[in-house]
């Protein structure tokens, strides 16, 4: 059993708390992206698992024993850091070999040994650089050492710090299908930190955001992209991001619900009942706001650009009292661009507007009371 | 009767051991305590001030209880300073021990790990005491009369302490005489150096000129010839010049270093070329930028060397032995020679020579802990 | 024409202008310049002279010896002797110094609480010249009123007894080098990644695998340049020598430098004492290729 779980974790420094309250459970075989800006807490919740940081309050267990005062050599967990790490006074076959030679009671033969360099050497394509240094290699190179010389343990979990922020963006792309297909072929628990949420909305299992030391929401990809529990979330995620529009809730005649936002109109079916009047964020995702003759959000159109394949469209909504809001569409790649000032009329799926409270910025949903 | 007697010498040497570590330590890590506390610049002062103020208070009270167990020890009173150093020394222990670190440290959060870093605790407090032993035998044979000294078996505490032992050191052997000539040989030498190798760093990192290499390779070359080496010569040299005794005979063959050239010149190379160029554009020469630019941005190197030429020009045995012959002409650490060989009964003396000829790099160093590495 | 004119103006002045430059550099130089000339390179070239040549006690009748002189002193039992010395004294203060340099740095390199005050400790035997230590150390091995005269430890560092003598004066530069040594090799391991070292842990390898596998290689060029320091000054050995026992028992601590130092007296010696300089000379020469070969080739690097 290698599942990975938080109850209660906090972490100060002093007066400062990295991380607060932390309730997550990683489950066997994820792969869980711990995603969020710089000083989440993210890196901190992911050296906590690995025993370098010490834990303040709560507990942490792996697999049903509680780990917080155990040893990092003892925990059976497998880290590559963002640096790497390597020794650099030791070959690649040695640095891959390392973890095996720890002197430890389950000492492997050397033909064992061996036979596991040959195979982490072998899922990673290192055979041809097994005698150099970290220092004849390149950055992707290195990193593969870096991961082979986890693999190579066959740990319970992997534990990987923003492997890819050192690579330039082609080797970027192309490692993350590789990781993604390692993940599958290992069928090991994957624990990743990133603050580039693309990379966690593509390898994820799961995706746990942070902000501040608190998890905001924990899901699968597509959890939070069309479910998103808070602001946070929902504009943290998607890119181009989700469009907000502050407003108040109206309820029609008819029992319709909306948004109005100054000369606005922003129909929404997730309007709790009884909320008539208050203050609320209208979130609109880009693909969501269609340009449609009868639409009943208008907007001037103030810049466009072309992707090849779609095109996006930048507009001001004004909502009442010389107030405006910038919003992104995407549009139809084919026939002309729309001109610069060109009036819009844009039409809106009510149930894909999602309403989050204007203070505590939690989402509203229409089952609430 | 043979048993007994070693058992007592036994259990006074343990005693007298165990004073020393317990008075050691009743002052060592409340200061440890206070100095950790003072240093944690970025924590929050409500909380720094009350730990520095009791780290001190801690201090002082060690310091009275070491006092009171070596001094008044002829009376039953030791007990009392004793235990008032177990509990400083306690106290000071507990809090650096159990502690919450910052960034980077580990915090104990088990009780193994608790006693593991009591335990490196005690591991550095028995070196340290190591290294200062010498320093406290040192201290209390300054402070004691030679002869009751070695007649009460040579203690580990003071005996009939003389307090004014120093002041008689001072003025017995025109100690401030010597002190004088020091700080003006070492000064001058220091800052001879410190221009010296300014000038020729810059030189070589950046100015053009022909047999740079060659000049350079022979500046390093002169590492090689330590004054140990070429003392004879240097010698006859400086005699045919009439230096002898003289303050130009002390200062002028250290001038120059190329350690210094080294040094600085490293410093000197991690200043982007673009600087110069630009200040070249703005119609200034080297000589402004040197004094504008380079030198305040190596502040650190130079001030690093600074305190290295100091400190080997202070020090220095060999050359102003060899060439100074009058008592007038000695230097500080000359006079500590003298003083040991002319009267080893009156070692006391000696000894506090020793103790103040050290006394201003101590200081020095106290106060710029920085500028060492 | 006028593109021809402007370029010949401009080599003019860009030529003078390093011409200036050059007359500056030469500027700046001179006074290190004139420093190392007539106390180093001119004295060097006097002793080689004089280390060719023979004068008497009064100082008079410089008489060609020739290269026969160098086979004679360098082959002469007081020389070797001095050597021998010498050579012992590295051998006492090198290794130990390295060691307790070492061992001082690893404990004293953790983040824990008041680990300043504890550096400040390690590092204070660096404010003691080579007189005061030898002072310090005469309070403590000195055979008739040093605290450790009596007991077991002196007979391993008696300075009467001519087989102990040397390692009693080679204690007190032990100890004296202490600081820097410890200053040095704690910037040594504070160098070290510390990911490196979690890396290690995570790996599973304990303290004393981290240190011997990981630690140890990676410090390896400070402690290379700690060795050739060390050897350095123990090659210079000449205060603690005079001020502990001024060469006694029996000349038996006599190093180079001291004999070097004692023939000064007496101008007679000036040929032997100047191929005795030579020869420490060499050594030094040699002890530093050796370190720059050393250095190049066995040691390890960072990225």
């Amino acid at each position: 059993m290698s599942s990975i779980t938080f109850r209660g974790v906090t972490k100060r420094y002093g007066d400062v708390t990295a991380v607060s309250d932390l309730d997550l459970e990683i489950a066997d075989n994820e792969f869980m992206v711990l995603l969020g800006p710089s000083g989440c807490g993210k890196t901190t919740a992911l050296r906590m698992i690995a025993g370098l940081e010490s834990i303040t309050e709560g507990e942490l267990s792996i697999g049903d024993r509680v780990v917080n005062n155990v040893e990092p050599q003892n925990r059976d967990i497998a880290m590559v850091f963002q640096s790497y790490a390597l020794y650099p006074h030791m070959t690649v076959r040695r640095n891959i070999e390392s973890p095996l030679r720890a002197d430890r009671s389950k000492r492997l033969s050397k033909g064992d040994r061996d036979a596991r360099v040959a195979e982490a050497a072998g899922i990673l394509g290192l055979e041809d650089y097994l005698d150099r240094k970290p220092a004849a290699l390149s950055g992707g190179q290195r990193q593969r050492v870096a991961l082979g010389r986890a693999i190579v343990r066959r740990p319970q979990a992997f534990l990987m710090d923003e492997p890819l922020s050192n690579l330039d963006a082609k080797l970027r792309t192309q490692t993350r299908a590789e990781l993604v297909q390692l993940h599958t072929d290992l069928a090991t628990t994957f624990v990743y930190v990133t603050h580039d949420q693309v990379e966690a909305m593509t390898m994820a299992t799961r995706v746990a955001i942070m902000n501040d030391g608190r998890l905001q929401q924990a899901g699968t990809p597509r959890e939070v992209y069309e479910d998103p529990a808070n602001l946070f979330v929902a504009r943290f995620i998607g890119s181009p991001p989700m469009n907000t529009i502050d407003g108040q809730v109206v309820v029609a005649q008819d029992g319709t619900t909306g948004v109005v936002a100054g000369d606005q109109l922003i129909p929404s079916t997730n309007a709790p009942a009884g909320s008539a009047g208050r203050k609320v964020v209208a979130g609109i995702r880009p693909e969501h706001l269609v340009p449609h003759p009868d639409g009943t959000i208008t907007g001037k159109v103030t810049g466009t650009e072309w992707l090849g394949h779609e095109r996006q469209l930048l507009s001001h909504v004004p909502i009442g009292d010389s107030n405006s809001v910038q919003v992104i569409s995407r549009a139809d790649p084919d026939g002309d661009d729309p001109r610069p000032g060109e009036q819009m009329r844009f039409a809106v799926d009510p149930d894909r507007v999602h309403l989050f409270d204007a203070d505590s910025g939690a989402r509203m949903r229409r089952t609430d009371s | 009767m043979e048993t007994e007697l070693f058992a007592a010498s036994v259990g006074a040497v343990g005693l007298g051991f165990g004073a020393v570590v317990l008075a050691f330590l009743g002052v060592a890590l409340p200061v440890a305590m206070a100095t950790d506390a003072w240093d944690r610049k970025d924590a929050p002062s409500e909380r720094r001030t009350p730990v520095i103020a009791i780290g001190a208070v801690l201090t002082l009270v060690g310091a009275i209880a070491a006092i009171n167990e070596f001094w008044l020890a002829t009376d039953n009173r030791w007990a009392v300073g004793f235990i008032a150093s177990a509990i400083t020394a306690t106290v000071g222990l507990a809090y650096l021990a159990t502690r919450q670190q910052l960034v980077g440290g580990v915090e104990p959060s088990s009780n193994a790990q608790i006693l593991s870093r009591l335990g490196t605790y005690a591991f550095l407090c028995l070196l340290s005491l190591l290294i200062l032993f010498p320093v406290w035998m040192t201290f209390i044979r300054a402070l004691s009369g030679p002869r009751a000294y070695i007649d009460a078996g040579q203690p580990l505490r003071w005996i009939e302490p003389e307090w004014d032992v120093f002041s008689r050191a001072w003025s017995q052997a025109d100690f401030s005489g010597r002190t004088l000539l020091s700080v003006a040989v070492t000064s001058v030498i220091t800052v001879g150096q410190v221009l010296t190798s300014v000038l020729a760093a810059y030189a070589f990192a950046f100015l053009r000129f022909p047999f740079k290499r060659v000049i350079f390779a022979l500046f390093m070359a002169t590492l090689m010839l330590p004054i140990e080496v070429t003392l004879v010569p240097n010698i006859l040299f400086v005699r045919d010049l009439g230096w002898l005794n003289s303050i130009q005979g002390l200062t002028v063959p250290f001038l120059a270093t190329a350690l210094g050239t080294f040094l600085i010149r490293q410093g000197f190379m991690g200043i982007p070329r673009d600087l110069l160029d630009a200040s070249q554009l703005d119609g200034y020469g080297h000589a402004s930028f040197l004094f504008r630019v380079a030198a305040p941005l190596t502040r650190p190197v130079i001030a690093s060397f600074t305190v290295i030429s100091f400190l080997g020009a202070w020090n220095q045995y060999l050359w102003p032995r060899a060439i100074t012959t009058e008592g007038d002409w000695n230097t500080i650490q000359i006079a500590l020679r003298s003083f040991v060989t002319s009267n080893p009964e009156a070692l006391n003396l000696g000894v506090a020579g020793a103790i103040l000829a050290a006394i201003p790099i101590l200081v020095l160093l106290l106060v710029d802990r920085k500028s060492v590495v | 024409m006028t593109a021809q004119l402007g370029s010949d103006v401009e080599g003019r002045t860009l030529a003078s202008g390093r011409v200036k430059e050059a007359f500056l550099a030469y500027g700046f130089l001179l006074p290190s310049a004139l420093v190392f000339a007539a106390f180093f390179f001119y004295p060097l070239g006097r002793l080689v002279w004089f280390s060719l040549n023979r004068q008497d006690r009064f100082g008079r009748g410089l008489t060609y010896e020739g290269f026969g002189q160098w086979g004679d002193v360098l082959s002469s039992t007081d020389f070797l002797d001095g050597l021998k010395h010498t050579l012992l004294f590295v051998l006492y203060t090198v290794p130990l110094g390295l060691v307790l340099g070492v061992l001082l740095a690893v404990a004293a390199n953790r983040k824990i609480r008041g680990i300043k005050f504890f550096h400040t400790v390690f590092s204070s035997t660096i404010a003691t010249s080579v007189a005061v230590a030898s002072v310090v150390f005469v309070v403590l091995i000195n055979p008739k009123v040093g605290y450790l005269a009596d007991t077991w430890v002196a007979q391993f560092f008696d300075l009467s007894d001519p087989d102990a003598a040397l390692r009693g004066v080679a204690l007190s530069s032990v100890w004296q080098n202490l600081g820097l040594t410890f200053i040095i090799v704690l910037a040594g391991l504070q160098a070290v990644p510390e990911e490196l070292m979690e890396a290690a842990k995570l790996d599973g390898y304990n303290s004393v695998q981290r240190f011997f596998r990981i630690t140890l290689p990676l410090i390896s060029p400070t402690l290379m340049f700690l060795v050739v320091v060390l050897v350095v000054f123990g090659f210079q050995a000449f205060a603690q020598v005079e001020l502990l026992t001024n060469g006694t028992p029996a000349g038996r601590t006599e190093t180079l430098v001291f004999k070097i130092f004692t023939d000064s007296q007496d101008p007679a010696k000036l040929g032997p004492s100047s191929v005795m300089a030579l020869g420490l000379f060499v050594l030094t020469v040699v002890v530093s290729a050796f370190q720059f070969i050393i250095l190049s080739r066995r040691v390890h690097y960072g990225n």
